[in-house]
Parts: C-alpha cells; structure tokens; sequence
C-alpha cells in the first residue's frame, strides 16, 4: 500500500474512519502493558531481596557460630554433629596425626540453602 | 515519501489532543516506574546500612568479651558512677547508640560503635542455666527499617581460671564491664 499510487486516500481514509479501538483491544492493550510492568518491578526491588536476604544469612551464620561452640564446649550444639576424624599431616619426612572430631554445624536457610560450618576438636 | 514530504494538509486538533494524551499517560507510568525504583533503592540503601553498622558492633562485642577474664552486666546508672575511678573496660547503650570505653592504663577513650539503637529491644544478658556463655541482642532501627542480632558467647578464658568464675550481676541490663 504506498501513499503514492492512489492520491492520499489511504491515509484520509485512515484518518476519516469513525472506528475507534474495540473493548477488546483497549484490554489486550493494558494486558500487554500490564505483563511488561510485571518484568521491570522485579528488577527494580531484586536489590532489596537480597539485601534482606544476605541479612537473614548473617543472621544464620551467628546460629551456626554460636552453636558450633557450644558443641565445642558441652556437646549442646543444636544443629552440630560430632563425626570421629583423624587428621593426617606431614612436614618433611615426619608424619603425624591427630585422632579428634570434626564438628560439622548445619543452619538451615530460608528459602533454600544451608550455612555449613566445619571445625575440628582434637581429643 | 514524496507525497507525505509534498502534503500540505497539517495534524487536526482532535489527533493533536490523541497523541498528547497517550504521551501523558506513558509518562505518568513510566514516572511512577522510576519513583518506584528510587523509593526501593532508598530502603535498601538503609537497611544495608543498619545491617553493616550492626553486624561490626556485634562481631566487635564479641570479639573483647570472648577473651574476657571478667564479665559483669550492669545498668547505666552504676557504670556511670563507676567508671571515672575504674580501670574496666565497658560497652553500654545510651541515648540509643552503643559505646565502647576503653582504659589503656592512663586515659579512657569513648567510641561510638552504632547509632540508631532501639533500647527496648536491645540488652546485655546472663543465659538461664550457665554460668560462662553471655548473650547480647541488639535492634536497630532507622526510618522505616530494622535489623535485630540475638547472639549468645562462650566466654573462652572462664574455663582455664580455676575456680571458674561466672557472669556477674543483673539478668539483663544496658551495660557491661570487663577485663580483657
């Protein structure tokens, strides 16, 4: 359809037309407008997700701190376990190790993930 | 191209006023998107903020008291009154902000670790049931954000000083004193 061809009518006839936009496209429309607001609001408040969410892990990590500790000293530690290890080490032609237990401390995160701390206690 | 470049015939009022309208209303939206995004990078910026001042008191608290040799929770009112003739260390929380003093044989030195501290739902504590752990917890707020740490310490030099020695006075209290 070029403009040249048939005098201007196309776009007169564009511009004269008394149909308006029908209920149905003024939806799509906001629907369509709608959709993409939904893409860049995410993208504008991810900073403050994580913020809040590296909050939360440091909160976590000072339980994990705390009761890595506590399983150090009295055995109270509420989400460590002792597991029996044996540390091997060597310097020059000297080999040691040391019998001890590995104190394995797991926080869980919300809404996904652990903070894991491990520590060593000889015996 | 020619024809449109040749046409002399001009925009009606009507299309004008169209095209204005539907200008203005994607500004708006587009506005309201933008202030959107700085109301939001402006809480983030606070709550990072509180978050980071918080975290270095706590690890900084931790850190001196962990090695304490003596670990004592008072009010303000006797740190106050104590503090010009002693030779302790302190950290305490007044006018919602958390200091540390410290004595090096000579002066005493204040420091202001955070500002932005709730005091009702900040304190130095005893753990019910024993004697060598101490917790503190402290609630800071600012504008419309807050951030609370709740965490306990084992007092490491406790065990090696026969007789162990425990955490002395009050249950919960703004002040503590200790020896490093």
């Amino acid at each position: 359809m070029t403009y040249g061809n048939n005098g201007g009518k196309h776009m007169e006839n564009i511009i004269r037309q008394s149909k308006g936009f029908t209920l149905l496209e003024v939806i799509l429309g906001i629907a369509i407008i709608g959709i993409i607001s939904i893409g860049i609001i995410p993208i504008l408040s991810n900073s403050f997700l994580l913020t809040t969410r590296s909050g939360q892990r440091s909160d976590r990590i000072y339980d994990a701190r705390e009761s890595t500790e506590n399983m150090f000293y009295d055995n109270s530690g509420d989400h460590s376990v002792k597991i029996p290890k044996k540390l091997n080490f060597k310097f020059r032609n000297t080999e040691f190790s040391v019998e001890g237990q590995e104190i394995k401390t797991e926080v869980p995160m919300n809404p996904s993930g652990t903070i894991t701390i491990k520590s060593f206690q000889p015996n | 191209m020619k024809y449109i470049l040749k046409n002399r015939k001009g925009i009606t009022l009507a299309e004008l006023i169209i095209a204005l309208s539907l200008v203005g209303v994607m500004t708006i939206v587009l506005y309201i998107i933008l202030l959107f995004g700085n109301k939001v990078f402006k809480i983030d910026n606070e709550q990072y903020e509180i978050q980071e001042e918080l975290r270095f008191t706590v690890d900084a608290i931790l850190e001196d008291v962990k090695y304490a040799k003596e670990l004592r929770i008072l009010s303000v009112t006797d740190m106050i009154d104590e503090k010009a003739s002693s030779s302790y260390n302190y950290f305490y929380i007044q006018n919602n902000s958390v200091y540390q003093s410290v004595y090096d044989g000579a002066n005493r030195k204040e420091t202001e670790l955070v500002s932005d501290i709730e005091e009702e739902r900040s304190f130095f504590a005893k753990v019910d049931g024993k004697q060598d752990v101490f917790r503190v917890k402290l609630t800071s707020q600012a504008a419309s954000q807050n951030y609370q740490i709740d965490t306990e310490v084992k007092l490491i030099n406790f065990r090696l000083i026969d007789p162990v020695p425990v955490v002395e006075g009050e249950s919960k209290e703004k002040a503590i004193r200790y020896l490093p």
